[in-house]
C-alpha cells in the first residue's frame, strides 16, 4: 500500500468456471463468412482478391497498407463473392469481404514454415509481419512492430493472465496446446533477443501452474510467474509493474520489456510449423444470458448470431451482447458482426438498468485507476470543458479499463465520461493554435 | 429479443453510495446509542427524553427542508430525492456534536441551515463544499451557545475546563492529577463517561467504528491517521516545550471533537480532496488548526472550524494535487514538506506564547485584616474626632461613655456618631471591655465590629502602653477606627 496512491487494481469476480472445465465446442462456417477489413481501428487496406476469385483457407485476401503492414487471409475455401458493409465488433460500419464456403476447408497456406531455431532474429520478425501476427489478447496490435530489432530488450512477458472476467480462452488454448505455447515463447524470445521470458499467470489457475511448470522445466530462460487474480493484471502496464516493479512513459521497450499475449504466441508457433495463419480462433462464448456458456473454436469470419444459435441461444430478453469481455468490450446491437483474428470473447449479460446518483467525491475511481489518473476529475472537467484541466490530468493516458465505472458506488459511467473528456480534448484548438 | 447498447465497462462490483450511507448511519447510531447510555446513567431519564427530542427534531427539520426542496426547486418526486440526498447523516452528526444542554430551537435552526444554506444551495448531495453538518454546527455555536435549556443537567466538559482554567497546558503533577481526577483520568477519557457534546466523549468507541469504517472502505485511513496523527505531534511539541508529560498529546487526542471529527467529519468524501497525497495535506491542515484554535484561540474547541476552513482550502489542494498519481509523490512532497514544517514552526511559536495557569483557591477573606493594624502609637482622634460623654464607677472599674465619629460622617446626611462603654479596670491599669451603645454606621457592613473577635482584642489592652495594636475587621476598617479612637479617648481619661 503505498501512501499516496491506491492499489491501481481490485480482484473483480471472474465467472471463470461458467466455461473453464467445460468441452470445447467446434463450429463450423455457414454458407458464407465475412473478413472484416479493420486492424486496429485503421480500415486502410489493399484488397488482392475480386469478386469470382476461388480461394483457399489461408489464401492472402488483404493487407494494411498505412503504417503498418498486416494481412489478412481467408478462413475458409470457396469463392469471393464481393465487399459488404457490416456492423463490426467495435461498433464502427467496416467493408467485409464476403466469402461463399464450400464447407471443403481447402488449406493452402501463403506463408511458408520458418524454423525458428535456424533463422534469425530479422528473419523471425520479417515473419511475424507477413503472417499477420497481431495480439490476440483483444487489442490486435501488429505483433512484428514491438520486435523491432532496433529496441534493446532484456525481458519478455507472455501475458497469459487472461483478467477480463468470463472469458477463458487462453486458458483452454494453454491447456490444450501447452508444448506449441512454450515453442512460440522460445520463437519470439529469439526475436526480441531478450536475457528471459516469463510466462505470466494468475496465482488462481491451481490446475494448470505445475503442468506449465513441467512444460518449460528443461527450457532455458523461460519460467513462469504468478500473479494475483485482480483486474487488470493483464494490461501490459500493470503486468510489468507486478513482474519487474518497474513503470515507462509511453512504451515498455523504454524499460527493455515486451509483452505479448499467450495465444499470439501459440499463433506464431503454428504458423511457422505449417505456414497456417490465424485464420480460426478460441473464442469464450460467456455470460448469464446465454443458454449454454463454452469456448467456441471457429473459423474467422463467422457472424456470432450463428455461433450462438448453435450454442443454444439466449436465455434472456433483454440483454447486452458485447464484443470481448464485459470490462472492455462494446456493446453491439445486434448480433450479426462476426468474429475476427483479434477477438477472443462474446459475452452476453442481462440488460439492467442502473440509476445514477450523485458524485460522492469517494475517489475510489482515482484509487484504483491502473493508469494512476483521476477520473474522478477528469469526468467533471470533461463536462465543464476545461482543457486546461483536461490535459493537466493527463486524460491520454487512459485505457478505458472500465473500472472507474466498475467501483463507483454511486453508479456513475466514469468510463464513459472519460471517453467524452477525450474527444472534448481532441476537439479543442491546440495551444497556440488559430 | 432486443439487444442493449450501453457503453462500456457491463459489470459491476455492487457497492453503492445507499449502502455506504447505511453504514455511515449505523456507526453514527452506535454513537448515539452510547450518548443516551451516558446520559441515562450519569443524569437520568430526563435528559435522555431531552438528546430523543434533539435528535427527533433535528431528522424531522432535516427531511422536511429536503421534500419542500424536492418539490419546490428541483421538481422531483420528493422519496426518490431523499433516498439519494440522506438528510439523516447530516442531521445525526449535527446532534452528536451539541451538548445536551442545547435547547431544540437552535438544533433546529442549525439543522435548516446545515441542510439548506450550506447543502442545498450548493447543489446538493455531492456538491457543497463545506461539510453540512459543520455548518450547522458553527451557527448553534456562533448564535445561540448561553440558551441552555434549563432543566437539563450536565456537568464540566473536559476541553472547557481546561482551556477556561488552565489555559490549555498543565506542567505540575499535582495540578493535573486535580484536574484529571475530575474525569475519572485517562481511562474515564478514553471510555467516555464524562460530560461533553453528545456524541464526541466515547473515544475508544469512536476509534473502533473507524477501524471498522476504513476497514470497509467506506472512510480512507489516511485522514484520521493524519489527523490525530498532526495533533498528536504538536501538542507533543507544546507539551514537551512547557515540561508537561506524554499524557498531555494522548489528552488532546481523548478530548473534545478530535476523534469524531477525524472519524466521522473530515473524513467526508464531499468535502476532502478527492486524490489520497490530497486528503493527506487535508488532515494535517485540520490537526493543525484543531491545536492552535485549542491553544491560543479564543474557543475552548478547535475541531469544528479547522474541517470549516479545511474544506475551504480543498479546491486549492486539489489544484497542487494533479496529475499522474503515481508520480505525486515527488510533486507533492515539497508541499507537504512545507505544510509540516509550518505547522511544526507555528505551533513551536504559539508554545512560547502560552503559560500554564495555576488556579489558585479563591481566598476566602479572613474576618479581621491581615494588613489594617490599628495602634495606640497613632491617634486617630483627628479623623474619627471622640469625645468622653460620661463615666460610671463600678468597685475599680470605671465606665467612660465615648461618642466616636464614624463612617457615617462624610457619606451620609445627619450622620450621627457611634457611642461605645469603654470599661477600663483602674487597679489593673487595663481595659477589660468594649461595647456598643450605639450603632451609627452602615448596617452590615460597620456592625460587623460588634463581633467579639474584634472587640476581644482590646480586652487586657494596657492603658500605659503606648504601642498596643488591634487588627481591623476587613471591610469594615473605618467603623473599627471610630472604635479604636474611642478606646484612645477612654484611656487617655483614664490615665488623667
Amino acid at each position: 500500500m503505498s501512501l499516496f496512491t491506491g492499489p491501481m487494481r481490485k480482484h473483480v469476480d471472474g465467472k471463470k468456471e461458467l466455461t473453464a472445465h467445460t468441452e470445447v465446442v467446434k463450429v463450423l462456417a455457414g454458407e458464407k463468412v465475412y473478413i472484416p477489413l479493420i486492424s486496429m481501428g485503421s480500415t486502410k487496406f489493399e484488397v488482392l482478391v475480386k469478386e469470382g476469385d476461388a480461394v483457399c483457407v489461408g489464401t492472402r485476401l488483404a493487407v494494411r497498407n498505412d503504417h503498418f503492414t498486416v494481412p489478412l487471409f481467408s478462413s475458409v475455401s470457396g469463392t469471393v463473392l464481393g465487399i459488404e458493409k457490416r456492423m463490426h465488433g467495435s461498433l464502427k460500419l467496416v467493408e467485409h469481404i464476403v466469402i461463399a464456403n464450400d464447407g471443403n476447408y481447402t488449406k493452402k497456406f501463403d506463408i511458408e514454415p520458418l524454423d525458428y531455431k535456424t533463422a534469425t532474429r530479422e528473419e523471425i520478425v520479417e515473419f511475424m509481419k507477413n503472417s499477420g501476427m497481431v495480439g490476440c489478447g483483444g487489442a490486435g496490435f501488429p505483433t512484428y512492430v514491438k520486435y523491432n530489432p532496433a529496441n534493446k530488450i532484456q525481458t519478455l512477458i507472455i501475458n497469459d493472465v487472461e483478467c477480463e472476467p468470463y472469458i477463458t480462452a487462453d486458458y483452454k488454448v494453454t491447456e490444450a496446446e501447452l508444448a506449441l505455447l512454450v515453442e512460440g515463447v522460445v520463437a519470439m524470445k529469439k526475436a526480441c533477443d531478450a536475457e528471459v521470458a516469463y510466462i505470466a499467470i494468475k496465482e488462481t489457475k491451481k490446475d494448470i501452474i505445475p503442468v506449465m511448470k513441467e512444460a518449460v522445466a528443461n527450457v532455458e530462460g523461460v519460467e513462469i510467474k504468478e500473479v494475483p487474480d485482480v483486474y487488470p493484471m493483464g494490461w501490459e502496464r500493470t503486468l510489468i509493474y507486478q513482474v519487474t516493479k518497474k513503470r515507462y512513459d509511453r512504451l515498455p521497450s523504454e524499460i527493455g520489456i515486451v509483452v505479448n499475449n499467450s495465444t499470439t504466441a501459440l499463433s506464431l508457433a503454428r504458423a511457422m510449423k505449417t505456414g497456417e495463419p490465424i485464420v480460426s480462433k478460441m473464442v469464450t462464448f460467456s455470460g448469464e444470458a446465454l443458454a449454454n456458456p463454452a469456448n467456441v473454436l471457429v473459423p474467422v469470419g463467422v457472424p456470432v448470431g450463428e455461433i450462438i444459435k448453435q450454442l443454444g441461444g439466449y436465455s434472456k430478453e433483454n440483454v447486452h451482447i458485447i464484443a470481448g469481455g464485459p470490462m472492455m468490450g462494446k456493446t453491439i446491437n445486434n448480433d450479426q458482426f462476426v468474429i475476427h483474428h483479434a477477438m477472443n470473447a462474446v459475452t452476453v449479460l442481462e440488460a439492467k438498468e442502473e440509476k445514477e446518483i450523485g458524485c460522492l467525491r469517494c475517489g475510489r475511481c482515482n484509487d484504483f485507476c491502473p493508469a494512476g489518473i483521476q477520473p474522478v476529475r477528469i469526468n467533471n472537467a470533461g463536462r465543464i470543458k476545461d482543457i486546461d484541466m483536461l490535459e493537466k490530468l493527463e486524460v491520454a493516458r487512459c485505457i478505458e479499463c472500465g473500472m472507474c465505472t466498475y467501483v463507483c458506488p454511486s453508479h456513475i459511467k466514469v468510463t464513459e465520461g472519460i471517453r467524452r473528456a477525450k474527444q472534448v480534448l481532441a476537439m479543442a484548438p491546440k495551444k497556440g493554435g488559430k | 429479443m432486443k439487444f442493449k447498447l450501453n457503453p462500456a465497462p457491463n459489470y459491476h462490483c455492487g457497492a453503492s453510495t445507499r449502502k455506504v450511507m447505511l453504514e455511515l448511519t449505523v456507526c453514527l447510531l452506535v454513537v448515539f446509542a452510547f450518548a443516551l447510555f451516558y446520559q441515562f446513567t450519569a443524569h437520568g431519564i430526563g435528559n435522555v427524553i431531552h438528546t430523543l427530542i434533539l435528535m427527533g427534531s433535528a431528522l424531522v427539520t432535516a427531511v422536511v427542508c429536503e421534500v419542500l426542496w424536492a418539490i419546490l426547486v428541483a421538481k422531483e418526486n420528493p422519496l426518490d430525492y431523499l433516498r439519494d440526498s440522506f438528510p439523516w447523516v447530516t442531521a445525526i452528526i449535527l446532534v452528536l456534536m451539541v451538548p445536551v444542554n442545547t435547547q431544540v430551537y437552535p438544533v433546529i435552526i442549525g439543522t435548516i441551515f446545515a441542510i439548506v444554506v450550506a447543502k442545498l444551495f450548493f447543489g446538493g448531495f455531492g456538491t457543497n463544499i463545506f461539510n453540512p453538518a459543520a455548518a450547522g454546527c458553527a451557527v448553534i455555536f456562533s448564535y445561540f451557545a448561553t440558551s441552555v435549556a434549563k432543566d437539563v443537567v450536565t456537568g464540566a466538559t473536559p476541553t472547557k475546563t481546561i482551556a477556561g482554567t488552565y489555559g490549555w497546558i498543565i506542567n505540575q503533577q499535582d495540578v493535573l492529577d486535580k484536574f484529571m481526577d475530575q474525569f475519572g483520568g485517562m481511562f474515564g477519557l478514553l471510555t467516555g463517561m464524562h460530560d461533553g457534546a453528545l456524541g464526541e466523549t466515547c473515544t475508544i468507541l469512536i476509534l473502533v467504528l473507524g477501524v471498522y469504517l476504513v476497514v470497509r472502505n467506506i472512510i480512507d485511513w489516511r485522514v484520521p491517521v493524519f489527523y490525530l496523527g498532526t495533533v498528536f505531534v504538536l501538542a507533543l511539541i507544546i507539551g514537551l516545550y512547557h515540561g508537561a508529560g506524554l499524557w498531555y498529546p494522548v489528552f488532546h487526542l481523548l478530548t473534545g471533537g478530535v476523534a469524531f471529527g477525524a472519524v466521522f467529519m473530515a473524513t467526508d468524501p464531499v468535502t476532502n480532496p478527492t486524490t489520497r497525497a490530497g486528503k493527506i495535506i487535508f488532515a494535517i491542515g485540520c490537526g493543525l488548526i484543531t491545536v492552535l484554535i485549542r491553544v491560543k484561540g479564543s474557543l475552548p474547541e478547535g475541531v469544528l472550524y479547522s474541517i470549516l476552513l479545511m474544506n475551504m482550502l480543498t479546491p486549492w489542494i486539489e489544484r497542487a494535487c494533479v496529475g499522474v498519481q503515481y508520480n505525486m509523490g515527488k510533486k507533492v512532497m515539497p508541499l507537504l514538506a512545507g505544510v509540516v514544517a509550518v505547522a511544526c514552526g507555528l505551533t513551536f511559536v504559539v508554545s512560547t506564547m502560552i503559560a500554564p495557569v495555576v488556579p489558585q483557591p479563591p481566598k476566602k477573606p479572613s474576618f479581621l485584616s491581615e494588613t489594617q493594624h490599628l495602634s495606640l502609637a497613632d491617634d486617630y482622634s483627628a479623623d474619627y474626632p471622640a469625645k468622653v460623654t460620661g463615666k460610671t464607677k463600678d468597685g475599680s472599674n470605671v465606665i467612660y461613655t465615648v461618642e466616636a465619629n464614624g463612617y457615617a460622617f462624610g457619606h451620609y446626611d445627619n450622620a450621627q456618631p457611634n457611642v461605645y462603654n469603654v470599661t477600663i479596670d483602674t487597679a489593673t491599669r487595663t481595659v477589660v471591655k468594649v461595647e456598643y451603645v450605639k450603632f451609627s454606621d452602615t448596617e452590615y457592613v460597620g456592625d460587623t465590629t460588634k463581633d467579639s473577635r474584634f472587640m476581644s482584642q482590646f480586652e487586657g489592652m494596657s492603658i500605659d502602653s503606648t504601642d498596643a495594636t488591634v487588627d481591623a475587621v476587613t471591610n469594615a476598617t473605618i467603623t473599627s477606627k471610630s472604635v479604636m479612637s474611642a478606646v484612645q479617648a477612654a484611656i487617655n481619661a483614664a490615665r488623667g
